[in-house]
């Protein structure tokens, strides 16, 4: 599939979450047990749950939870890795130690198993998973920057801006930080590709985000037991993240790919 | 290669310890005094006197460090602590479930390096051929779909339209098939693009490349030469994946009911028993950093390069 091809199912993904609700005009959280798990057709086109709330309606609510949180956590992390990458490949010293252990200690340890314990341990809420998913998160995106921050410190024109006399911060502001932009996005599009697979799996696990809200793996995790007698009720949802998923994971991986590309030029240029 | 495993095994204690004290500390950050909430869910209602003998008596009134050292030790002789549910013994009740993970993760391994060999060799092949660019854009599509979508799409398929399989439950030899496919493909998925990288560097060796050159056929030249230089990488590449299996597992075996450690975990989470949550941690965390420390054990022992590192 070409880039632009991946890049429009993502919005449409996102437009699908946005305006859903409007044009249903159903309420996604309101229960009505009078008109629960009513096959697809009439005012419900795909159908009430086992509490009669519209199946399109809270999918597309539960998209733009999952969606959201997911973003959360992507800048969380990204914002933390780049600053301790940038610190760490600039100056060295603590940060680059902090970060050298942090990366063997994320490497030994069980990510979901932490973020699953964390997350059942702790109150259910959306602080809760971020405080779940960001403390291992960030490192995959910290050694990205530190080694992009290397590299672009090692190029002749910051050579030159240093020789001037220019200070550290005005290196990283003006130089160093225009060149670390391109690595970030990458690592912080496939970053987001798992951080929605992690907050969707901690959701469909019980350790996610507090009743009446849900995300598409809450959706599914509740949708379970009745999969014999209405498999939509987890079918519908589990599309919607394996297309928004598939979406993002193949963004990601254009965006890597033209990274490497871009990467592979530069080097045989010089 | 004493020196390795010396080293090795010093960095082994400390992720171990890491592991323990993060365990440790799960039950200062629940919210609420674990001495009231195994009165009140044992039927009594809280006294600040019951409450108090209660922490007296699980040594809650002790410094922070000395309950760590306690509780190492009470672990360190295979004593995981109580439920909060029900009291009984928490060791007891993890061990019993670990053979069922062990089934299943096992299983899912098979599927997992099965598959991603083969597909990687395919890849290296004839990387341009149909064929190959599907694999890779499943590959890449299995990196943003969970495994339990995966799970309840073949449920759904295979399980409530075919009714070839059952739907969940250690139920027959058949039970294990579509849990172990689940896990299974996220794995793949994973150890082929360390393999496909793997065997992309191997590729590019200048004695391949002198193979190739002086025309050896291309099936020869992959199988044969490039193979053996990725081995090494692949075995660590494997052990990875088998540890993301490991952790992996509590989501497939909440899916399909799969009596193993994570549908424990899980049980355990949605009625915040600490001490299971806790032990889960424990096991699975030691089991994975075990898992990696015996690979890399393992390549030094048979790989002269690792050895002079």
């Amino acid at each position: 599939m070409r880039g632009r091809a991946r890049q429009a199912l993502l919005a449409a993904v996102v437009l699908f979450c946005l305006v859903t609700p409007l044009v249903t005009g159903h309420d996604p959280h309101a229960p009505d047990l009078g008109r629960a798990m009513l096959p697809p057709g009439g005012g419900h086109w795909l159908g009430t749950d086992q509490l009669g709330r519209d199946l399109l309606t809270r999918t597309a609510a539960a998209g733009r939870t999952s969606l959201l949180v997911a973003l959360a956590v992507t800048a969380a992390t990204t914002a933390l890795g780049a600053v301790t990458g940038a610190a760490a490949g600039l100056a060295g010293g603590v940060a680059d130690r902090l970060l050298g252990f942090a990366a063997t200690v994320a490497l030994a340890l069980p990510g979901l198993t932490l973020a699953l314990a964390l997350a059942g341990v702790l109150r259910p809420g959306y602080g809760t998973v971020l405080a779940a998913l960001v403390p291992l998160g960030w490192v995959s995106c910290g050694l990205v920057a530190r080694t992009a921050t290397r590299q672009a410190a090692a190029s002749d024109h910051v050579l030159a801006v240093r020789a001037i006399g220019a200070s550290r911060l005005y290196l990283l502001r003006r130089t160093i930080g225009p060149e670390l932009a391109g690595p970030l996005l990458t690592v912080a599009t496939a970053d987001f590709a798992r951080a929605l697979v992690a907050v969707t799996s901690l959701s469909f696990l019980g350790a996610g985000l507090p009743p009446p809200d849900t995300d598409w793996g809450g959706m599914v995790s509740e949708a379970t037991p009745l999969l014999v007698a209405a498999p939509r009720l987890a079918v519908v949802p589990a599309l919607a993240l394996a297309v928004t998923g598939l979406a993002v994971a193949l963004v990601a991986d254009a965006r890597r790919a033209a990274q490497t590309a871009q990467a592979a030029q530069a080097g045989g240029s010089r | 290669m004493t020196a390795v495993v010396l080293r090795r095994g010093a960095e082994l204690l400390l992720a171990l310890l890491a592991v323990s004290v993060l365990v440790f500390l799960l039950t200062s950050l629940a919210p609420g005094d674990p001495a009231e909430e195994i009165l009140r869910r044992g039927g009594v209602q809280p006294t600040a006197a019951g409450v108090a003998a209660l922490r007296a008596e699980l040594g809650l009134d002790q410094p922070l460090f000395t309950r760590y050292l306690r509780w190492l030790g009470g672990v360190a002789g295979g004593d995981l602590g109580r439920s909060y549910a029900d009291r009984s013994p928490v060791a007891a009740e993890v061990f019993s479930r670990v053979p069922a993970t062990l089934r299943l993760a096992g299983a899912s391994a098979l599927v997992a390096v099965g598959l991603a060999v083969l597909a990687s060799v395919r890849l290296a092949l004839r990387p341009r051929a149909p064929l190959s660019r599907a694999i890779a854009l499943v590959t890449a599509a299995l990196t943003g779909v969970p495994p339990y979508i995966v799970g309840i799409l073949l449920i759904s398929v295979v399980a409530v339209g075919l009714r070839a399989l059952p739907t969940g439950g250690d139920t027959g030899p058949g039970a294990v098939v579509l849990p172990a496919l689940t896990l299974g493909l996220a794995g793949a998925a994973t150890l082929l693009r360390l393999l496909r990288a793997d065997l992309a560097d191997a590729l590019r060796q200048p004695f391949v490349r002198l193979a190739a050159a002086k025309g050896l056929r291309a099936r020869r030249t992959v199988l044969v030469h490039a193979v053996r230089v990725a081995a090494p990488n692949a075995v660590t590449a494997a052990g990875v994946v088998l540890a993301e299996l490991l952790a992996g597992a509590v989501v497939v075996e909440t899916l399909f009911a799969w009596p193993g450690l994570g549908q424990l975990a899980v049980t355990a989470i949605r009625q915040r028993d600490v001490p299971v949550v806790q032990a889960y941690v424990l096991v699975t965390g030691a089991a994975i950093v075990l898992l990696l420390a015996c690979v890399e054990l393992c390549l030094a022992a048979c790989d002269p390069r690792v050895r002079r590192r």
